[in-house]
Order: C-alpha cells, then sequence, then structure tokens
C-alpha cells in the first residue's frame, strides 16, 4: 500500500513539475521575445515538449521576426491545429503575412475552406455530437408523427455536415500535411534519385503525405502523385 | 645489275644533300599554337593559358620577330630555344598568351629581317572555343597531370549585374602521389569584383575510380558589367616525386621531385542586365531585415543623435553603400557618419550591415525620421523587393531642460513608436494562450463507423421484420395459422409479465388474423363472433366472449383514464380464452 502511495505521489509530482517547468520556460522565452532575442527564445520554445497553440504561434513569431518564413508559416499552422476557434483569425492573418513575405499565392479552395472552420473543433466533440444527432434521428424515425419530415430532414441535413467535418480530421490525421522548406525540389516517380523526376515543388509548397519509405516520402500535390526527400519537408 | 646499284645509291646521296642544303638554306619562319604542357591544339579554351610557338629556320641573326595581333593576349611570359649547324640557326620563340572571349583570331604574320630581306610568315588563325580541343582528338595530357588536377567551378553561370556567385578551386592528386603545392596563380578580370579566397578545405573524391584528396578555396565574384565574362584558369605551381631513388633518403633531401604545373579550366558567366525598375536598386541579392534605430529619442537642440540602419542579406555588402536619407525633414540635419560589417554568427541568418548618421535636430518639438526603404533585385525569384523601416519620432527640446525631464519624454516617445511599430506587423505574442498540448482525443475510427452504424441496422432490423411478416402472410398462411395460438401465448405471457394491459387488444387481433388468414383491420367483434357461432360456441359461450373483448378494447386506452381500476386477473383469463379457442377452433 505504501509502495503504490509513494509511486503515485512520485508520477504526481513528476507531471506538476513538469507543467510548471513548461509553463515557467514559456513565460522566459516570452520574455526574450520582448527584449528582441529571437533566436533565444525560439531555442527556449523548442525546449517545450508537449507544444501547445500558444507555443507553436510564438515559435512562428520568433520565426518570422529572424526573417525565416517558411518556418514562421510553419508553426503557425501548427498552432492552428489546436487552436480554439476565438485565435484562428490572429493565426491566419500572420500565416498570410509570411505567405506575403514569400511572395506565394496560396490557391484557396472550398476544401481548404471547409478545413480551416472544421480544425476549430476537436475530433472527439464532433464524433460524439455525430452520434447523440444520428441516434435521436432514428428515434424520431420511429416515434415522431408531428413535424416529423422537417425534423427529420434538418437533422439528415445537419448530420451530413458533421460526418463529413469528422472525415475531414481523420483524413488530416491519417494524410499529414508537409511544407516544402527548401528552394526547389524534385518529385520522382519512386523512392530514389534514380527515378525519373516528374514534377517540381518550389518552397512553401503545402503537400500531403501519402506514406513513408525509410528516407523518403510519397506525397500528393495538385494531381502529382510522387516521391520527394524526407529532408525538404516539415510536417505540419 | 651493279650499274643500277650505283644509280639508285647516287639518286639516294643526291636526295640527301638536295633535302640538307638545297631545300633547307631559305630562311623561313611558321608559327602554331600549343597547350600550356605543349601539345598540339587545334582550339584554345577561353580563358585557358596556351602557348603561341614561333619557329625560326636557318637564321643567322637571334633577334626577336615581330608578331602582328601578339600584344592583346601576351601575358608577358616566353621562352627560347636555339640550334646551331653551319652558322645558321633553328630557333623556337615560345610565349605564353590568353585569350579570354570566344571567336577566331588573326595572329601574324611574324616577321624578320635576315641580310636586308623580310622573312615573313603565314597568318595564324586561332580559335577560341568554350573547351580547349587538342589536335589529335582526345586530349594528350602528361602522365603527371592524371595524378594531379586543378578544376574550377561555380554555382551559378547566369547570373545578373551584382548578383553573387559563388567559385570553387580544387587541387586534385592522388591518393598515393607525393605532391607538394607551392603556389596557386590567379588573374584579376576585369569587371568582376572577387572576394578574398578562403581555404584551403580539404577532402576526398572518387573521380572515375580513383580516390583523390583535395584543397579547396571558395570565393565570391560579383560582375559588375552585362555580357559575358571569363574567369580564366587558374595555375597550381607543385613538386611531385618521380621515384623512390638514393636509398629511400630522395624525400628527406628533397632529391627526385620535379616542379611541376597544372592549370584549371577557366569559367564562362553570361551576365544579364537587371529589368527596368521605376525605383532606385539599392542592391542584388536576398536580404531579409531592414531596421533604422536611433541611440536616443529625446535630445537637446543641437545634439547629435546617431542613427542606424541596419541591413541584413546575402550581397555583396562591401560594396554596397547608403549615404542619404529618405524624406528627411528639413529641421533634422544628418550627416554621413560610418559604416561596417557585421559577421554572421549562431542566431543570424545573414551577414549585417550597418550604416550611421549623425542627426542633429534645427528645431524644438516631436520630429519624424521618415521611414527608409531599400529597394533590391531577388535574383531567386527575378523581382524586385522593398523592405521598409518604421518611422522614428525624436523629441528635440530647447538646450536647457533638465535630465529627469529628458528621460521622461524618452519613454513616452519609446511606447508611441513600439504602437506604431506593431500597426503593419504580425500579430503580437500568445502570453494567456494554452502552452502546452493536451493531445486529440478520439474515437477509434472503425468503433465510430460501428456506432454510427447500429441505429442504422436497428432501423433496418425493424423495417425488415415488418416486411417479413407481411411476406410471411402473404406466403406462408399455414404456417402462421398453425403457430397462431402459441405465438398469442407467448405474447400474453409477455404482457402479463410487464403489465401491459393495452396490448393485449392487439394481440387477440393478430391471432385472429393469422389463425384466420385475415387482414388485421378485417378483423372485429362481429368477424370474431360470426367465426366463433361456425365453430359451435354456444350462445353462453359468445356472451362471455363479448364481455370479455368489450373489456379487453377498452384497457387499450387505460393510459387515459388512469382513475380506472385494471384487474390483474384478465391476464390469465385472457391465456384460458386462447386454450378455450384452440380446444374449439
Amino acid at each position: 500500500m505504501m509502495k503504490k502511495i509513494v509511486i503515485s505521489l512520485f508520477f504526481i509530482s513528476s507531471v506538476f513539475c513538469y507543467a510548471k517547468n513548461g509553463k515557467k520556460v514559456f513565460l522566459q522565452a516570452n520574455e526574450l521575445y520582448a527584449q528582441k532575442e529571437y533566436a533565444k527564445a525560439l531555442n527556449l520554445y523548442n525546449t517545450i515538449e508537449k507544444k501547445g497553440p500558444a507555443t507553436w504561434y510564438n515559435m512562428g513569431n520568433c520565426a518570422f521576426r529572424l526573417g525565416n518564413y517558411v518556418y514562421s508559416l510553419l508553426y503557425w499552422k501548427k498552432a492552428k491545429k489546436e487552436a480554439p476557434f476565438k485565435d484562428m483569425r490572429k493565426i491566419d492573418y500572420n500565416i498570410a503575412l509570411a505567405y506575403e513575405k514569400l511572395d506565394y499565392a496560396k490557391p484557396e479552395s472550398w476544401f481548404s475552406f471547409v478545413q480551416n472552420y472544421v480544425n476549430a473543433f476537436s475530433l472527439f466533440f464532433l464524433q460524439i455530437l455525430f452520434l447523440i444527432l444520428w441516434l435521436i434521428f432514428f428515434v424520431l424515425l420511429f416515434g415522431l408523427k408531428r413535424y416529423r419530415t422537417t425534423l427529420l430532414f434538418v437533422l439528415l441535413v445537419f448530420n451530413t455536415f458533421l460526418f463529413v467535418a469528422v472525415v475531414v480530421k481523420y483524413r488530416a490525421i491519417v494524410y499529414p500535411k508537409a511544407i516544402v522548406t527548401k528552394p526547389s525540389i524534385s518529385v520522382f516517380s519512386g523512392p530514389d534519385e534514380n527515378f525519373h523526376v516528374i514534377g517540381n515543388l518550389s518552397l512553401a509548397d503545402e503537400l500531403q503525405i501519402k506514406k513513408q519509405r525509410n528516407s523518403w516520402y510519397k506525397i500528393s500535390y495538385n494531381h502529382i502523385v510522387g516521391w520527394v526527400s524526407a529532408d525538404s519537408l516539415e510536417i505540419v | 645489275m651493279r650499274i643500277v646499284g650505283k644509280l639508285f645509291l647516287a639518286a639516294v646521296l643526291c636526295a640527301h644533300f638536295f633535302s640538307c642544303f638545297g631545300a633547307s638554306t631559305t630562311p623561313s619562319i611558321t608559327l602554331r599554337v600549343l597547350s600550356a604542357d605543349s601539345v598540339p591544339i587545334k582550339q584554345v579554351g577561353a580563358g585557358v593559358p596556351f602557348i603561341l610557338e614561333v619557329s625560326m629556320y636557318n637564321i643567322y641573326r637571334t633577334r626577336k620577330p615581330d608578331i602582328k595581333g601578339i600584344e592583346d593576349f601576351y601575358t608577358g611570359q616566353s621562352g627560347f630555344q636555339m640550334k646551331t649547324i653551319n652558322g645558321k640557326s633553328n630557333i623556337k620563340y615560345t610565349y605564353n598568351m590568353r585569350i579570354d572571349k570566344t571567336g577566331t583570331y588573326k595572329i601574324g604574320p611574324a616577321q624578320i629581317r635576315e641580310k636586308g630581306k623580310k622573312v615573313t610568315s603565314d597568318v595564324l588563325s586561332v580559335v577560341v572555343g568554350e573547351k580547349q580541343i587538342f589536335k589529335n582528338g582526345v586530349g594528350q595530357t602528361k602522365k603527371t597531370l592524371s595524378n594531379v588536377m586543378l578544376r574550377m567551378s561555380c554555382d551559378k553561370k547566369n547570373v545578373v549585374v551584382g548578383q553573387k556567385v559563388r567559385c570553387f578551386l580544387r587541387f586534385y592528386y592522388m591518393d598515393d602521389a607525393d605532391v607538394t603545392l607551392d603556389r596557386i596563380l590567379t588573374s584579376e578580370v576585369d569587371d568582376l569584383r572577387q572576394t578574398e579566397k578562403k581555404g584551403a578545405f580539404k577532402g576526398k573524391k572518387t573521380i572515375k575510380n580513383n580516390l583523390y584528396h583535395y584543397l579547396e578555396w571558395r570565393w565570391n565574384v560579383y560582375p559588375e558589367k552585362e555580357g559575358e565574362i571569363i574567369i580564366p584558369a587558374h595555375r597550381a605551381d607543385f613538386s611531385i616525386r618521380e621515384d623512390n631513388g638514393f636509398l629511400g633518403l630522395s624525400s628527406f633531401f628533397r632529391f627526385g621531385y620535379e616542379k611541376k604545373h597544372v592549370f584549371s579550366n577557366a569559367l564562362k558567366l553570361t551576365i544579364d542586365p537587371l529589368p527596368e525598375h521605376d525605383k532606385p536598386v539599392h542592391a542584388v541579392g536576398d536580404f531579409v531585415h531592414f531596421s533604422a534605430s536611433v541611440d536616443r529619442a529625446v535630445a537637446k537642440q543641437g545634439d547629435g543623435i546617431v542613427l542606424t540602419l541596419e541591413l541584413e542579406g546575402d550581397a555583396d555588402l562591401k560594396n554596397l553603400d547608403i549615404s542619404e536619407l529618405q524624406n528627411m525633414p528639413e529641421s533634422l540635419r544628418y550627416y554621413d557618419s560610418k559604416n561596417y560589417i557585421v559577421d554572421k554568427d549562431a542566431d543570424l541568418k545573414y551577414k549585417k550591415k550597418r550604416f550611421e548618421f549623425i542627426v542633429q535636430g534645427m528645431e524644438t518639438g516631436e520630429l519624424e525620421v521618415s521611414k527608409q526603404e531599400f529597394t533590391y533585385f531577388d535574383p531567386k525569384r527575378r523581382k524586385f523587393k522593398t523592405l521598409t523601416t518604421s518611422p522614428i519620432m525624436v523629441n528635440i527640446l530647447p538646450p536647457s531642460v533638465s535630465k529627469t525631464s529628458i528621460l521622461r519624454q524618452a519613454s513616452a516617445v519609446a511606447k508611441a513608436m513600439a504602437d506604431r511599430q506593431d500597426e503593419d506587423d504580425i500579430l503580437p505574442l500568445d502570453k494567456k494562450g494554452r502552452w502546452h498540448s493536451t493531445g486529440e482525443r478520439k474515437i477509434n475510427f472503425w468503433l465510430f463507423m460501428l456506432l454510427a452504424l447500429i441505429p442504422f441496422f436497428a432501423f433496418g432490423f425493424l423495417r425488415a421484420k415488418k416486411w417479413f411478416n407481411a411476406l410471411l402472410l402473404k406466403y406462408t398462411p399455414h404456417i402462421l395459422r398453425k403457430n397462431a395460438f402459441n405465438r398469442a401465448s407467448k405474447r400474453l405471457k409477455q404482457a402479463k409479465r410487464k403489465k401491459d394491459f393495452a396490448s393485449l387488444y392487439g394481440i387477440f387481433i393478430t391471432f385472429f388474423s393469422e389463425r384466420f388468414t385475415l387482414k388485421e383491420n378485417a378483423v372485429s367483434q362481429d368477424s370474431v363472433v360470426k367465426i366463433l357461432q361456425k365453430h359451435d360456441f354456444s350462445e353462453e359461450e359468445l356472451n362471455n366472449w363479448r364481455q370479455f373483448f368489450n373489456m379487453v378494447s377498452s384497457y387499450m386506452f387505460y393510459d387515459k383514464d388512469k382513475s380506472r381500476k385494471l384487474d390483474p386477473k384478465m391476464f390469465d383469463e385472457s391465456i384460458g380464452w386462447i386454450e378455450k379457442l384452440r380446444n374449439k377452433l
């Protein structure tokens, strides 16, 4: 019994210390940023183990101040993955500035628009909401007599949107996105430089990773599916 | 036969004497080009040194010939070789030459005066191409040249005026070659600024299955004029050991070493002019930062404030100059002070250059140092870009103001400047947000799909059951008929357990519908009585049935009349009726 208590206390204190140290590092890095010591601040933020949206966001600011716009873009996109809905506009504003600095005209598609808003909700929340509403839909299908058609239609439409959102979130987990961090890279038809070059990617191009083999990623970008070297990409 | 032999001998002797004394007695001059290794070449490489060999035969005087058109290409070194027989000499002059542009050039004729007569050679046509081509096709290099090589390369060959080109010079020597590099000779190139060479960096490389060691020098060049520029070949002088004689002491005493030299290739750069632009262009390269700052924001009238413009970028910073400030108000006078380069460290992406100006406020009040623009051409993106500093407010006070007042005003100005700086900038740090990740919780995809499909399946199952019953009723009435009593009993027992009085009516309707193959809506009190009459039920039994069924019918609505007391014996009575019907029907 005593052993269990000691182990539990050790575990709780470790978690508490980690949280305390992490917060301390975060605040110290904020101070360094305020003193315009951007490189040092970035290094300090980087030591935080499980970085949250605020840490990623601040790292993006540091990279931007250091003139490393691709990495600022990368960090802000990482921040966006976990950021609450209220912070989305702030991050989007900075991302737009980074694209401007990179002279990169980002193509906006309806899918990215949907993804933007879906990102604001956690997958778990979307899943639970969908299941509850789906159950209600079937219960109503059997039980309700009055306003049945209208209510069922509304529920069906809402649930369809929810299902799309869940699929989008799953897709982002299974096929993560990556950003090209080198000025120009070649896309090969196989996982080796001896294969044919089937296309080229430029700095800050955002692509989807299909799978990995050793130090090569199979990617998909603008209808090009090919292989690129892992050291030219950073996963968002 | 003997006569024929004598005649043949005489002919041979005549031919020999004629060739020795007759044909070769006339003075003559010939010109030809050789590679730096004295191998005949048919095309000279642009920027690659070559030798012009002037051979003079049957000459009495050893004077240098006059060669037309040699001045522009002669690099200042020459050689001389002479053989004299019977007072006549065969002389060879060699001139080290280099031509830096491709094309065909005329050299010659070479001319001397011999006994008052002019002896003239033919005009030599020298073809200059991008590469040196030997006369017998493949290069005939000496053995030592495969042991030692000098190669020059650059990171790009087509650039714009002012763009940085990184150059590399590698002196390769084979793994087993005993080579000592003595010196490297370079040449200045017009219209090209070259930085100091850094190195030597050591390395190894396998070329055609041979392991070479190399020494590498790196430097940058910045073209200053458009057109074609040749970076001429470099020359490396080295000593190489030819044998291991003298009891193995040759290397110690430097015996057995031969002095040699090797030339590198030349590099051709094509320089394009900068595209036209409406603003003055300060530089060519990649710049990441341009800012302005002052050493103090508050000063007395006439005092000097140091204004520093700081530029961080990858370009020809040494030649970059900002000597004027843009849109300065007349009330602020400035002087160009000094500029210096800050070397790159771990925190910087590129080197920085700082330009310092002394600014004097000539009037009191809050004055603005306007925003400064720096326009440069980004060769990677082939675009002009402009970096802009934020404007700076300085507060110029009358000459007699206390120090405390200056400090108070300085903090106010600093705050105002900080506010202004954020206007066109990224948004500030997130200090209150979640700094740590909570990780993303999720239901496993397949479990989620299963949960999502459960209501769907349930709905489908109920629909299917209903449909199946309808089919059963339609196509297998005899099975339903046979099992109608058992099913009714079972349902009644379930209803009894649940005390579901309302379901009794439905159970009997379903029973009669199944037993007599009727539609459920066709079953009523009257139709049931008629059926019972047909099966020999007495009048008393029929009356009992009527009373019982009326009661069952009324229980259907018991929810609406909760004040009514329900009789639990109804379930037993219902089961009894089913048993009675089983016996009679």
